[in-house]
């Protein structure tokens, strides 16, 4: 299939400089959904070095919690005692807690028993786990297999800037990843989790030996990790207004690979992947003759370019195998 | 020890018998029943489809069964083809491997059938296929056996270029087509037909399925300005493409074949959908003859989901087989395909008959238009009464 | 004592013989409820070999002391299949497929058995070798013979590609890099309008040898056997090579290189052995058996699609080796066999498959590993 070049004659008119904007805006906003993914593969495995390769079943799992809460809301006709403005993000905020809890329950269970075994155990266990977790997901659901379609509850209105096309919806999520990258940093950084997170990951006899508790330390990052997914996965429905089960399949690795892309272990990596992505994607889809379908494999071999020549990604540092 | 030994003998006693047990009793079910075989997407992603397909399919054959007057014991054995060629061809397997199967009908996803109707042909099972809409599945292999009730891509993409195009006067399109067996073969019969028109193709672009996201390819096709955008794909891209036009600022009208005649397509799409315009095969199912009778038999039997979009088309695909059965006898499938082929049935498709190449003569079609969140015949639209405008 | 010997050989067989009759008559039953009733007995009948010592102790020394007659009483037991099987074409048509998905869980084996290392792309290296074959002989007239090898060529080819630039990464990167080649070639393959795109490529001529066309319905000693039975007997063929191979790649020194590797990759590097080089080897060996897989499934079909190919039958071959046995050359094989025909026989939860699929792989891990056919031990004699 091909995308053939417009007849640009009489009728056509390409409104250049400012199309590009548009698509960059529309490059940057995918990117979003792939960063916000990204993140928590970043804390996952940068931080903690543990795979974990079904968070991205998880960020959806977010958006579906979303979902069965809102309609038990409605059912339960909790949607009049609750103003408005604050329904949504109480909403949230239970999906967030309960797909932290969740995710915590996923590591004790599948990840943990794995800590000392081969890296393949847990490798294929994790992807088996997302798995498993897609079709619970679809079988829960009436006409699971299809797409859902996910509540509006970002604003729908826009507005006009030169001759681009800016939606507010489009403002709040780009925000809101600023703000959960921010945070991570925070977290990571200035915080007492975030110090025995570091040591763990530095050193994990050391930090046993320092008093840190292991389990503990791992088990609150895949809270705070789930909960943020979550957050992910709500915005990334919002944005596309349905989620699908199997969402989480693609976009766990291409949010997987934007981490790598941008490096694991430097938090602000994941912004900088997942705008690789979704430049390469959008670009490819608008200005690539016959492009459109082959997207993802553009973006699939930009990732493979990058772990062939530079598997730090781009602000990682580089690691070595400590013997 | 004495006790130990009993009990070792009564354990070797009892799994010889339950061994004899088991293998003799594979070879007992044999009844003297006709059955007729449905194939269907009874899971996966068409599964509204095809469990409504089949449905419909079981209330014809209930119905016959209970009307006293058929001839014959009748069974329907459903099988899942799980939108999957390897699942369809196991499923055909295990149809004609049953000596009791005289005939069957199925599937829903063109590149199933065109693994499928090869097997039924070889083992010469009469077959009629009643969602299947890739033309080769009769033009190219002409198989006697096999039939279909459903019009082609070619049978429905005309009268949409007539209306469009002739009627209605667009004439600038954009083509997005998704790059299924369905979408690519949407793509390749409605561009020249357009073309021939007088019209005129700005761009085509094709999107797997499953993508989200359609802002890029949009907001190029907004730089081309095109008097009207045609979808060759199914529900749920084209309802989100339908919406993302709207947020990039593409007002335009949007048309499409049958793929999207759904209500989900107007659910999702929201207040987008307001002057999308599809056709479909058929009459809508009350204005047909029998149409309130099998709407009414249908929830009276109490099945759990709709009959969808086809199940009129397995109803009919039933009726004929059955009728073929009583007339030519159960055991000559080669009169039994004759039969078939040269059928004048009356169903809830309208008149079905069949070409030289086993293709449906039935090219009747209906007009819609989404006003107000539902899919209303275009004659009695307002658009179509001047009360409403198309998008311009 | 030769009447003693004869005598055991006698008891052996017999005892081959009725579980083969055992399972001929599973194979046919089909209601649900029968088959949960087979099935309860079969696991009944393990549970109590492994509670019966003194019993399972016998039996497997019988089969030890006799193995060249355990073996050809059951290499014969399986050429009758199709006699047996002759009325029902679906019931060979299932016999067919676990021995195309024997092939590829044989050769998943060398990657994740073996050496450990997780391959997800199986689907890939099965799909270019079932289209590189087709296209040969829709367009090319290549023959299927020819095919076999060619299509197990450019499948390893590819297995070649990718492997070098991976086998430098970490394993978790290879991973990925495996899962997103795999997402490639499935569109890729659905996209090429030279691949007939969606619809796939039609017509695809079934082989003929010596003049019999696999198409037609094989004859032999009278019997009118339906056409699978052509197929039957060529997997069984393939099937024994590729065991015949795995065996010996096992017991060789590639194979105790691989283990190595697996064991600790670190020291192994610090022995001399060139890592990088046997994990490519492990990868475009399996990626031949898959070429291999693919070619027959194409020319036993007449038709693929890239539906065929999809991410899914990747994820079906890894839980095959799982479940079987890592390293295990029987063991993947009878993974692969449960895994093809239990899912038939169940059909009424065809929408659970693929999460059972997972949990099976979940449960396996957790608690049992090796699976259900251990690696055995490498002994070394003194």
């Amino acid at each position: 299939m091909r995308s053939e070049g417009a007849e640009n004659d009489s009728l056509g008119r390409r409104s250049g400089v400012a199309e590009i904007f548009q698509q960059l805006i529309n490059a940057l906003l995918l990117g979003c959904t792939y960063t916000l993914i990204a993140i928590g593969f970043n804390l996952f495995f940068g931080a903690l070095n543990v795979v974990h390769f079904s968070h991205g079943d998880v960020c959806i799992l977010g958006a579906f919690m979303t979902l069965i809460l809102y309609g038990l809301a409605k059912l339960l006709g909790l949607v009049t005692f609750i103003p408005g403005f604050l329904f949504v993000p109480l909403l949230i905020i239970v999906a967030m807690i309960l797909t932290g809890l969740i995710g915590t329950f996923f590591e004790r269970v599948v990840i943990r028993p794995f800590r000392y075994a081969p890296l393949l155990m847990v490798l294929v266990a994790t992807v088996a786990l997302g798995m498993v977790v897609r079709e619970t997901v679809r079988l829960s659901f009436p006409h699971g297999s299809n797409p859902q379609i996910f509540p509006r509850i970002l604003p729908q209105t826009s507005f006009q800037l030169g001759g681009v096309l800016i939606r507010f919806d489009s403002l709040i999520i780009f925000g809101t990843t600023i703000f959960l990258i921010s945070m991570m940093f925070l977290i990571i950084k200035r915080t007492r989790i975030g110090a025995a997170i570091r040591a763990v990951s530095q050193d994990t006899e050391a930090a046993a030996m320092m008093g840190i508790n292991i389990d503990r330390t791992v088990a609150v990052t895949f809270l705070i990790g789930s909960a943020l997914g979550a957050i992910a996965g709500i915005l990334i429905g919002a944005y596309n207004n349905i989620i699908r089960f199997d969402m989480g399949l693609m976009g766990g690795v291409k949010g997987f690979s934007a981490a790598v892309v941008g490096g694991l272990g430097n938090v602000y990596g994941a912004i900088i992947g997942g705008l690789i992505l979704g430049l390469v994607e959008t670009f490819a889809a608008a200005f690539i003759p016959g492009g459109t379908p082959y997207t993802d494999v553009f973006a699939f071999l930009v990732v493979i370019f990058f772990l062939i020549f530079k598997p730090s990604g781009i602000l990682g540092e580089k690691v070595y195998e400590k013997v | 020890m004495k006790m130990k030994f009993l009990y070792r003998k009564m354990v070797l006693f009892l799994f010889l018998a339950v061994s004899i047990l088991l293998i003799t009793s594979s070879g007992w079910a044999q009844s003297k029943v006709v059955k007729i075989g449905f194939i269907g997407p009874l899971t996966g992603p068409n599964a509204a489809q095809g469990v409504g397909a089949r449905n419909a399919f079981d209330l014809a054959i209930r119905e016959a069964n209970a009307s006293g007057k058929y001839p014959y014991k009748v069974e329907m054995l459903a099988l899942d083809d799980a939108s999957d060629p390897a699942t369809g061809v196991a499923a055909a397997l295990k149809l004609v491997s049953d000596p009791a199967v005289v005939a069957a009908s199925g599937h829903w996803n063109s590149p199933v059938a065109l693994a499928t109707i090869h097997i039924f042909h070889t083992y010469k099972i009469p077959f009629i296929v009643w969602g299947a809409i890739h033309p080769d599945i009769t033009g190219f292999y002409k198989y006697p056996g096999v039939n279909r009730v459903a019009p082609t891509l070619i049978q429905e993409n005309g009268p949409l270029c007539d209306w469009v195009i002739g009627e209605l006067g667009f004439k600038n399109f954009s083509i997005i087509s998704d790059t299924s067996s369905y979408g690519e073969m949407n793509l390749k019969a409605f561009r020249p037909m357009a073309e021939g028109k007088g019209a005129k193709i700005l761009s085509v672009d094709s999107v797997t399925v499953g993508t989200t996201d359609f802002r890029p390819i949009l907001t190029k096709v907004k730089g081309l300005n095109p008097d009207a955008v045609y979808f060759g794909g199914v529900v749920m891209e084209g309802a989100l493409i339908r919406d993302q036009m709207e947020k990039v600022g593409l007002k335009k009208l949007f048309f499409a074949i049958s793929g999207i005649k759904d209500d989900k397509f107007l659910e999702v799409a929201g207040p987008s959908g307001e002057g999308v315009l599809t056709i479909k095969p058929g009459k809508p199912i009350d204005k047909l003859e029998g149409g309130t009778k099998f709407v009414k038999a249908y929830e009276g039997a109490g099945y759990r989901e709709p009959f969808a979009a086809y199940g009129p088309n397995a109803y009919d695909s039933a009726g004929i087989i059955l009728e073929a059965v009583s007339k030519t006898g159960p055991d000559d499938k080669g009169a039994m395909a004759k039969y078939i082929r040269g059928i004048k049935y009356n169903g809830l498709m309208g008149e079905t008959s069949f070409d030289a190449t086993g293709q449906t003569t039935n090219l009747i079609v209906s007009r819609f238009v989404g006003q107000g969140g539902k899919w209303i015949t275009w004659e009695e639209s307002e658009y179509a009464k001047g009360t409403r405008k198309l998008p311009k | 004592m030769l009447s003693r010997t004869i005598g055991r050989a006698v008891i052996l067989l017999a005892v081959e013989a009725f579980f083969f009759i055992l399972f001929a008559a599973f194979m046919k039953t089909d209601e649900t409820g029968k088959v949960i009733a087979f099935l309860l007995f079969f696991i009944g009948v393990g549970v109590m070999f492994k509670k019966w010592e003194r019993a399972r102790l016998a039996l497997t020394g019988l089969f030890k002391e006799l193995k060249i007659v355990a073996g050809a009483g059951f290499v014969a037991m399986l050429l009758t299949l199709p006699f047996i099987f002759q009325s029902s074409p679906y019931l060979i048509h299932i016999c067919v497929m676990a021995g195309i998905f024997a092939i590829l869980a044989l050769g998943l084996n060398f990657q994740l058995g073996s050496t450990n290392v997780v391959n997800f792309a199986t689907a890939a290296s099965y799909g270019i070798g079932a289209y590189a074959s087709a296209l040969l002989a829709v367009h090319f007239h290549i023959s299927f013979w020819l095919g076999l090898v060619v299509g197990g060529s450019i499948a390893s080819l590819f297995g070649l590609l990718l492997g070098i630039p991976c086998m430098k990464t970490k394993d978790y990167y290879l991973s990925l890099v495996t899962i997103a080649f795999g997402l490639i070639v499935y569109i890729l393959l659905n996209n090429f309008s030279w691949t007939g795109g969606p619809n796939g490529i039609p017509n695809i001529p079934p082989p003929s040898l010596f003049g019999h066309s696999f198409k037609e319905p094989l004859s032999l000693f009278g019997y009118q056997l339906p056409f699978q039975s052509n197929y039957y007997y060529l997997i069984f063929l393939l099937v024994g090579g590729s065991l015949f191979v795995a065996h010996r790649l096992h017991h060789s020194r590639v194979g105790l290189t691989w283990n190595a590797i697996r064991e600790d990759e670190v020291a192994a590097r610090c022995h001399g052995i060139d890592v990088t080089w046997y994990k490519i080897l492990a990868f475009c060996i399996d990626a031949f058996f898959g070429g291999v897989a693919g070619t027959v499934y194409s020319h036993y079909i007449g038709f693929i699609s890239p539906e065929n190919f999809a991410f899914i039958v990747s994820v079906v071959v890894v839980t095959m080796v799982i479940l079987g046995g890592m390293d295990n050359v029987f063991g993947v094989i009878i993974g692969a066999i449960l895994l093809t025909i239990l899912p038939e026989k169940f059909r009424a939860f065809e929408d659970f498959r693929v999460l059972i699929y997972g949990v099976i792989v979940v449960t396996m891990l957790m608690f049992r590993p090796q699976g259900l056919f251990p690696q055995k031990m490498r002994i070394y004699k003194k």
